[in-house]
């Protein structure tokens, strides 16, 4: 709690900074813990439904634990006609969890969001912040197995 | 005054006001879904659009400030069009199917096609029917086919919470609920979630309303325009044929509330006008209609209890009144008309019995002078459970003093509700005082309160340079007024308390029901615990008391009455009656009477010569044998001496005031767990309770709410010992 107090504290306690205080405690947690939000609502004397209402709005926050990898897959109208749809179902498999769903090992999350602007890489494949564009269900399987890889070492 | 033509009408604005209401005060209809006159703007549904010249797209009247010059058109071809379509988006998410069946005029006569049409689909099957605004938008508008695809939400209806349930297929998320449960009473209960098509109301993380500090005011489920949110007792009863503008005689704020009428049933009680809490909005119909309850003289003859006929019981409570006469006591519950209690305190007069103080407290009752608070003020608030027992009151106060007021709340056993409080300390019990003398002009630091010197500091901050107000029920704990610059106001949960101890009394409760010199005891709507045999025992109540009774009275409620209640500012209130009171019941008032007429009595006024001696409450030190203390608080749920959560589904699992509260560590230490039961034995007494777990209580104390047993142990040490069941 003292983190969050730091966090808090570096934002002036003001209610109107949740947004980056809420990005702030994500970057730690890597999601938005239940008690965590309770007790920064308290600090910032702010009710718990509008903490929650803000994290929900925002799909760049997560209040549930997310793998170590964060998969996004761009659903958007470029991606989707270039084979987006066979894309997703192929990581879905591969992983054997659905969309928004968490792998067992806590490695990968996956997601989709509805376009990057990069549709000049369609269908594209965000792993962690590195962008894989033209992705093919073929190439999945390889950039899958390179942060497998990545792992064991 | 600013001048501004809507539709060609030349019609005045005051500084501030809104284009619609600007319109609405000049007779102006415009169509509104969000807009509450209670509220802020809002501008989400879009159906109060106006033109306004000069601007070529259309603003919504709700959010347009009114300026001098304004040319404002509320009904043009286009408007009207962009609102039917916008209508149309928010039917496509709303179950609709019988607004625009063809059938529909024929449906409420015949119910020709209710199977046709699947039910969940269908208004007529809505609680809200006829009651609905969006049902009356749609007729205004002459909608008569859907043109969007249906989207129905599939979501299941929420009907964990007491009191209502959550229908979120139905809801057109216009945001009223949020906003009244924000703006008008503070609770911060309600709020958005996710967005776009996912959007939905609901509470932080779903969890149940009663986890997540939902008062239960209703104030919700009243501002809903459509059936989303619903009232569970009163969901059929479709809308009241009339209403009747009452006083609430549950406590002592007297909220004015309209009783809904329907075929001679008190459907349900709503606010009028103002605000009330959980008791107002969602215990008097319950109360009224409750299947439990007695409407038929009873007797106990040989053969067991039976029902008799008036005559015959006023018949036999006369004689057994002349039989004992002054050796008579009379226990009545301040819940009672100032009608009643004057025509109780007539008959104990003429009979020279021995009538008893109705409340507990032992501080003389003082009416609270709001007109007093104003200015930079700071309440002091002293074992007193604000949100739970007085949320009306907190909520005037707080507009009284456009939310500019501080508040520091004293409570050992402080609530998570309470943090509406900029501060709030937890003292040791029975250091209250201490802290209230440092806080409000000269006082030693006291350390034996268990407050860190830095919390006292920042309290005092708070405090210093404005007027102290220490608010304070008099049944918990005893302040006295410390130095000039504060105030203090003795807070009764019991209504007529002023107007009773006007009356006098001639003993407490505690010394009537010890005397050896009483032999009859007329019990009105109170239940205590009998502690030895009496040679008679009337009862003039709603309910079986659980112990053996000579007669028993059916009293009407307050509902079924007329007369006056005297409410906590000492103001005289009108109480009216609804209903003819149900089966044979009879208000208190006349009951009495009727005895008196019996008995060839004539009513004289008598008052008892006693008056109320401010004791203050001493703890007894706490030791190996009795480990923990026993705290005892006001339970300001009762009415006429049951606890509501004995009588009503709902409010048990509200206020846990049948349950023993201690802290995790003493149920560790006693090997308790949460709803086991326990016996809390005294050195006088012994009783048995669940217990109910919580954090926020201190450390070796037991709080329960006040009980018939619990009384004789108040503030005494106590010891927990688990009952095998």
């Amino acid at each position: 709690m003292k983190k969050i107090d730091r966090i808090i504290k570096h934002h002036g306690y003001r209610k109107e900074r949740i947004i980056q205080i809420l990005n702030d405690i994500q970057s730690i947690y890597n999601y938005l813990p239940k008690d965590v939000l309770e007790y920064a609502g308290q600090r910032l004397g702010m009710p718990l439904s509008g903490i929650y209402s803000i994290a929900t709005f925002y799909s760049a926050f997560s209040l549930k634990p997310r793998g170590e990898h964060l998969v996004t897959v761009c659903m958007g109208t470029a991606c989707h006609v270039r084979g987006a749809p066979s894309v997703l179902s192929r990581l879905e498999d591969r992983l054997r969890i659905e969309t928004g769903g968490t792998t067992e090992d806590n490695q990968f999350t996956l997601k989709t969001v509805n376009c990057l602007g990069a549709c000049a890489l369609a269908p594209i494949v965000v792993v962690d912040d590195e962008y894989h564009g033209q992705t093919t269900v073929n190439k999945v399987d390889r950039l899958l197995k390179e942060y497998e890889k990545k792992k064991k070492d | 005054m600013m001048r501004i033509t809507i539709n060609g009408k030349k019609c005045t604005a005051r500084y501030g006001e809104t284009v619609l209401q600007v319109a609405q005060r000049s007779g102006i209809r415009i169509p509104t879904l969000c807009h509450h006159k209670d509220l802020s703007p809002y501008g989400g549904c879009r159906l109060c659009i106006v033109d306004m010249k000069g601007k070529q797209t259309p603003l919504t009247a709700c959010t347009l400030t009114a300026e001098d010059g304004m040319v404002i058109k509320t009904d043009t071809p286009r408007l009207r069009k962009l609102r039917r379509s916008t209508l149309q988006l928010i039917l496509s998410e709303h179950p609709s199917a019988c607004l625009i069946c063809e059938r529909e005029k024929d449906c409420d006569n015949f119910q020709e096609c209710i199977k046709k049409s699947a039910v969940t689909f269908g208004c007529k099957s809505c609680p809200q029917n006829n009651k609905c605004e969006l049902q009356d938008l749609v007729r205004d508008m002459d909608i008569k086919d859907l043109h969007f695809e249906f989207r129905y939400r599939n979501l299941e209806t929420q009907r964990d919470d007491p009191f209502f349930d959550r229908d979120y297929n139905l809801c057109v998320l216009c945001g009223r609920c949020i906003r009244a449960c924000h703006e008008i009473r503070h609770a911060h209960t309600l709020e958005f979630h996710h967005r776009g098509p996912k959007t939905l109301v609901g509470t932080a993380f779903d969890l149940p309303h009663l986890e997540s500090g939902c008062q239960f005011c209703g104030a919700c489920v009243d501002i809903c325009p459509t059936g989303a949110l619903r009232d569970r007792f009163s969901r059929y009863d479709g809308p009241p044929e009339r209403t009747v503008k009452t006083t609430c005689m549950l406590c002592s704020i007297g909220c004015a509330v309209d009783l809904n009428v329907s075929n001679g049933k008190i459907t349900c009680s709503t606010p009028h006008k103002d605000q009330i809490c959980a008791r107002g909005r969602f215990a008097i119909a319950p109360i009224v209609n409750h299947p439990r309850r007695i409407t038929k003289p009873l007797m106990k003859k040989r053969d067991g209890v039976i029902e008799v006929e008036w005559d015959e019981a006023l018949e036999c409570v006369s004689q057994k009144l002349r039989e004992h006469r002054n050796r008579t006591g009379f226990l009545f519950s301040p819940q009672l008309t100032v009608e009643a209690a004057e025509n109780i305190y007539a008959l104990g007069g003429s009979l020279s019995a021995k009538l008893a103080m109705p409340f507990l407290s032992n501080v003389p009752p003082r009416p609270l002078a709001l007109s007093e608070i104003k200015g930079k003020a700071a309440m002091i608030i002293v074992n007193t459970d604000m949100v739970g027992d007085y949320s009306v009151l907190l909520l005037t106060l707080r507009r009284k003093m456009k939310d500019r007021a501080t508040f520091i709340v004293i409570d050992a056993f402080a609530r998570p509700s309470d943090r509406f409080a900029d501060t709030v300390l937890k003292p040791n019990p029975g250091t209250e005082q201490k802290i209230v003398d440092v806080l409000c002009g000269p006082g030693r630091f006291p350390k034996e309160s268990g407050i860190s010197a830095a919390e006292i500091e920042l309290a005092q901050r708070l405090v210093k340079g404005k007027k102290v107000y220490v608010l304070y029920d008099p049944s918990n704990s005893v302040i006295e007024k410390s130095s000039k610059s504060c105030k203090t106001f003795p807070l009764f949960s019991q209504p007529n308390a002023l107007r009773i101890s006007r009356m006098g009394f001639h003993c407490t409760h505690e010394e009537m029901l010890t005397s050896k010199n009483i032999d009859c005891l007329y019990l009105v709507g109170v239940a205590p615990k009998l502690e030895r045999k009496y040679g008679t025992v009337i009862v003039q109540d709603c309910f079986l008391p659980d112990f053996d009774f000579d007669v028993f009275l059916p009293a009407a409620t307050f509902a079924e009455t007329d007369g006056q209640m005297v409410d906590i500012e000492d103001r005289t209130k009108r109480v009216r009656r609804a209903i003819e009171p149900i089966g044979r019941a009879m208000p208190d008032d006349m009951i009495v009477e009727a005895i008196a007429r019996a008995m060839d009595l004539r009513l004289t006024k008598k008052s008892g010569k006693r008056k109320i001696v401010t004791k203050r409450a001493t703890l007894r030190k706490t030791n190996r044998a009795y480990p923990l203390r026993l705290i005892v608080r006001e339970n300001a749920y009762t009415y006429r001496g049951k606890t509501l959560s004995a009588i009503l589904r709902g409010f048990d699992r509200l206020r846990h005031d049948r349950s023993a509260w201690i802290n995790e560590n003493t149920a560790k230490k006693f090997g308790l767990r949460d709803g086991a039961r326990a016996t809390i034995i005294g050195r006088r007494t012994s009783f048995i309770m669940p217990v109910k777990i919580s954090s926020y209580l201190p450390q070796s104390t037991v709080l329960v709410f006040d009980h018939p047993s619990a009384r004789r142990l108040k503030n005494e040490p106590v010891r927990l010992e688990c009952t095998k069941s």
